[in-house]
């Protein structure tokens, strides 16, 4: 759900909750009966309704959805986690309200009424599915087994409201009390409990979706944790190579093209990274968050992470990958950055490489591979040569930016987080990026890069690029000027210009 | 699918008739869970006999709790809950195979229980029929659902606290239900029998019909 | 030659914990594949992964003609594991153990005494409860229900330990006499001395991915290779 309309929600939860109230307590008019108590029909009715069906109806449709192998999805298990545990806390609100109107009314305040004791009985049913999703497990399996727990609950719910029903209603001597909770409703009343179920209904569904949200990210920072210790088990064999076997689950950033399809002489096709990793420590994060800086230098001023057996994710990368590359392509085609053994550099491939990125209109070098030769595709013809970037991989003229290899085999030095996209910045050399997966336009952030030849990567470096991904953007003061993202996407924006002109 | 399941059954009934821990376990536990009960309701005989329906249904909750665990606990052994997940055998057979073991496990208690409330509550039983089809029912319920929530709990390492937890809810019905009729059978007038044993029946026949259905997925998840 | 397990970067997770990080394997059937790794390496995961008992959440892993990531549960009547823990029924006896696995698939109870005597459990020792005998007699009934259930892959962790000289020597027959019936064999051992002799392969496990892999000392495959004959010969000789 977008943060939008999740906060439109709220609002507009908050907003007639409070009209219900205002309406509740001062409006309308007491009861005959049983005088301002029944100012309380306004949201028990409401409360007991949202709890007993709406929620536990959800989580049991959610649960079966989730067993079906067809809409077998990760959604419906958190949905119906969500839905229980907010079902649990209305619940408990209708017990309490309930009690609260059956004392001045019964003189009690409890009473082995058919509604009340199925209500308590319902409580505990999923007091124990909450119970049971607290028991650590794998995702999978413990989604399954909430479900089932879910259904199984759910099942008895009829069982237990007929027997409950019945059992009530013979027992000998049948209650003093009578159980009669609701009055005759008309007029005003009438329009302030419609308006008590909806202001109950959407604080509900406020409330379900936050979870929700909670429960993504839960499994978002289980997942990165997942990651680091895939890497780490790989370090444990001592070798990188075997590491290096899967390109699925390498917890890069996308620093592995994969081989190139047959007939496609363009670049390689780049597989788009999961999700990056966590750094080994968290109080790194969180110290880097607190200062003020840039992130590029609180990035460097954390010291590099330590594996075991001083074999790093990306030590060998880039070299392995350069090999398996430049032994796949035709010769004379060497990725930029790269070194053909028999040449001290090979001008004419980076310089053509360079000159794609070059000019007015910017292109990420860090998009997924369609829409690059996407972009190559629309290329104007004729263009002219153009001289290429001459930012060079200076070690003393690093000014503590990281840098690294796209996936392109571009070597990028980053500088900075970009906030919207502006126009762009009218020089050769420089590009917009953004990690892969992700758009500037929608919530992604864009990286502010320059080209660089003759790249050397520091393992660190791939690091602090992989922190960024989960360290929210900051708006800094900044000179340069953004620029624009330009892809097929974006040809609302500016239609007539072409790419690479 | 009836033919693992009698497999299974078979194999449970053997061990047990080895070991003898639903005899000299399970039986005792539940006549002490009477006792228990005449303690805490004090000694005079109108209160006990008019409790007596419910503390005997009471006391079969309990043991039923018991003999799930015992169940799940035969496949205490890591190897032995791998060897039945590879042993080729329906998972929905395996249900009920384990259920029908339990049931039958619980009629011999309820036997017991039923000769100890006599005794013990000086109750008197005048519609037999009406007792004994609710026993019957409640049991095929009671192993049904309890078997479901025990394979649910059984590979986890918090099940003897969590088992509790997630059952006796869910037979709460039966102890309603169940305790009523044996309450009519045992007063006089057999008040509102059928509705009761409705209840029951249906009970039974939607936690076996639900456990046949998810026993493979919860064999998966456990 | 069917292949009979065909991993390529596999995953497999046991809990959160990554137990295979990526491993490629491909056993053929009727060959014997050993392997060997330190403690913790995942020797123990990659065989439950080939039984179907653990997740593999990315990569590729068909065993048996089964996908292992779309229903893993069609495979586990199909292997044969043999565990740390024997997966036995404390309270019955030998035969009666057997004879239950044997029936659970479905085969008739005329194999349950041949399997036992092969593994030379006769007379007392078929009737006692399985509780009441020692950690090698219990892995030869196991054994022995393995044997009954005659698997199209087998799957033995660390089989020798517990054994003693005569249980090895038998082990090793098993396993020759499986391989040459056309079962693929996937054994994990911590004794390459033992093991390697009966291998076609030998592959090394670390870290939950495989490291490197040579061949065993099973002489498996004749060729024929035309060597030079000498002048006035003819024909190719074997080797």
């Amino acid at each position: 759900m977008k943060p939008v309309v999740l906060r439109s929600i709220g609002v507009a939860a908050i907003v007639t909750t409070a009209a219900t109230i205002w309406l509740g307590l001062w409006v309308t008019p007491p009861d005959k009966v049983q005088g301002d108590l029944v100012r309380l029909v306004y949201i028990h009715p409401p409360i007991a309704w949202c709890a007993l069906y709406l929620a536990f109806g959800l989580a049991a449709l959610s649960s079966l959805l989730y067993l079906w192998r067809r809409t077998r999805s990760m959604f419906w298990d958190r949905l119906a986690a969500s839905a229980v545990e907010v079902g649990v806390v209305f619940n408990a609100l209708t017990l309490v309200t309930g009690s609260i109107w059956g004392r001045p009314t019964w003189g009690v305040w409890w009473t082995w009424d058919a509604r009340l004791t199925s209500t308590a009985l319902l409580l505990v049913l999923f007091l124990g599915y909450m119970a049971l999703r607290r028991v650590p497990a794998e995702p999978e399996v413990r989604a399954k087994r909430c479900a089932v727990a879910a259904l199984f609950a759910f099942v008895d719910v009829p069982i237990v409201h007929f027997s409950v029903v019945w059992w009530q209603t013979l027992h000998q001597g049948a209650t003093v009390l009578n159980a009669n909770l609701s009055p005759t409703i008309h007029g005003s009343m009438a329009w302030t409990l419609l308006l008590g179920f909806v202001a109950i209904t959407l604080a509900f569904i406020w409330m379900v979706a936050v979870r929700y949200r909670i429960e993504v990210l839960r499994d978002e920072i289980g997942e990165e944790e997942l990651e680091v210790s895939l890497a780490e088990r790989r370090a444990e064999s001592g070798t990188v190579e075997a590491g290096f076997a899967s390109a699925e689950a390498t917890p890069t950033m996308a620093l592995q093209p994969r081989p190139e399809p047959a007939g496609h002489p363009g670049p390689t096709v780049v597989s788009r990274a999961t999700s990056t990793p966590a750094t080994s420590s968290r109080s790194r994060c969180s110290s880097s968050t607190s200062s003020a800086s840039s992130y590029a230098g609180a990035a460097l001023s954390a010291p590099s992470p330590t594996w075991p057996h001083g074999a790093t994710p990306f030590s060998r990368a880039p070299p392995r990958t350069a090999r398996r590359d430049n032994a796949r392509r035709p010769p004379g085609r060497r990725r930029a950055g790269t070194r053909a053994p028999e040449q001290t550099a090979a001008p004419s491939a980076p310089d053509r490489r360079l000159r794609r990125f070059g000019g007015r209109r910017s292109v990420s070098p860090l998009r997924g591979a369609r829409e690059f030769t996407q972009l190559l595709r629309h290329r104007r013809p004729g263009a002219g040569p153009e001289t290429p970037a001459r930012h060079v991989d200076d070690p003393a003229r690093r000014n503590g930016r990281p840098r690294f290899r796209d996936p392109n085999g571009l070597g990028c030095e980053l500088l900075g987080v970009g906030g919207q996209p502006g126009r762009p910045r009218r020089e050769r050399g420089f590009a917009t990026g953004t990690l892969p997966g992700q758009h500037p336009r929608r919530g992604g952030r864009a990286l502010r890069l320059r080209l660089v030849d003759d790249l050397l990567v520091q393992p660190d470096h791939g690091e602090a690029l992989r922190r960024l991904h989960r360290e929210p953007p900051r708006p800094r003061p900044g000179r340069q000027r953004h620029c624009a993202m330009t892809s097929p996407g974006d040809r609302r924006s500016r239609p007539a210009k072409r790419v690479g002109a | 699918m009836w033919r693992d399941a009698l497999l299974v059954a078979g194999k449970d009934l053997r061990i047990e008739a080895r070991s003898r821990v639903g005899l000299w376990q399970v039986v005792p536990f539940a006549l002490l869970a009477l006792v228990l009960f005449a303690f805490a309701l004090g000694p005079g005989p109108v209160a006990l006999r008019a409790a007596a329906p419910g503390l005997f249904w009471l006391a079969v909750l309990f043991s039923t709790v018991l003999a799930i665990q015992r169940s799940f606990a035969i496949e205490g052994g890591e190897g032995t809950r791998d060897g039945l997940r590879l042993s080729g055998l329906d998972p929905a057979g395996i249900f009920l195979g384990k259920a029908a073991a339990v049931a039958l496990q619980l009629l011999v208690l309820q036997l017991v229980l039923f000769a100890g409330v006599v005794l013990l509550f000086g109750a008197r039983l005048h519609t037999p029929w009406l007792a004994i089809t609710a026993s019957v029912l409640a049991t095929i319920g009671l192993s049904a659902a309890g078997v479901a929530y025990g394979a649910l709990s059984a590979g986890l390492r918090v099940r003897e606290t969590l088992l509790p937890l997630l059952v006796l809810p869910v037979l709460a019905p039966v102890l309603l239900a169940g305790s009523r009729a044996w309450a009519a059978a045992l007063a006089t007038s057999p008040a509102g029998g059928g509705q009761l044993l409705k209840i029951l029946g249906a009970f039974a026949a939607v936690y076996v019909v639900v456990g046949v259905v998810l026993y493979g997925p919860l064999q998966e998840a456990a | 030659m069917a292949t009979v397990v065909e991993l390529r970067t596999a995953v497999a997770l046991a809990g959160r914990f990554p137990a295979l990080s990526g491993v490629d394997l491909s056993v053929e059937a009727g060959e014997v594949v050993v392997v060997l790794g330190p403690n913790g390496s995942g020797k123990t995961s990659l065989l439950r992964t080939c039984a179907g008992l653990l997740n593999v959440s990315s990569g590729t892993a068909v065993v048996l003609g089964c996908d292992l990531r779309e229903d893993r549960v069609a495979v586990r009547s199909r292997v044969g594991l043999l565990g740390h823990a024997a997966p036995l029924y404390d309270e019955l006896s030998a035969r009666e153990n057997v004879r239950f696995a044997t029936r659970a698939l479905g085969y008739p109870t005329d194999r349950v005494d041949p399997a036992l005597e092969r593994l030379g459990l006769v007379g007392r020792l078929r009737r006692t409860p399985v509780g009441r005998l020692s950690a090698g007699q219990r892995r030869r009934v196991a054994l022995a229900a393995l044997v009954a259930r005659s698997p199209e892959l087998w799957l033995l962790d660390e089989p020798h330990a517990g054994l003693d000289a005569a249980a090895r020597r038998l082990l090793g027959e098993l396993v020759e006499e499986a391989a040459t019936g056309g079962a693929a064999v996937l054994l994990s051992s911590h004794e390459p001395d033992l093991s390697v002799p009966m291998a076609d392969r030998v592959v090394s496990l670390a870290g939950g991915t495989i490291t490197s892999s040579s061949p065993g000392g099973r002489a498996t495959k004749l060729s024929v290779v035309d060597l030079p004959a000498p002048l006035g010969a003819g024909g190719s000789n074997v080797a």
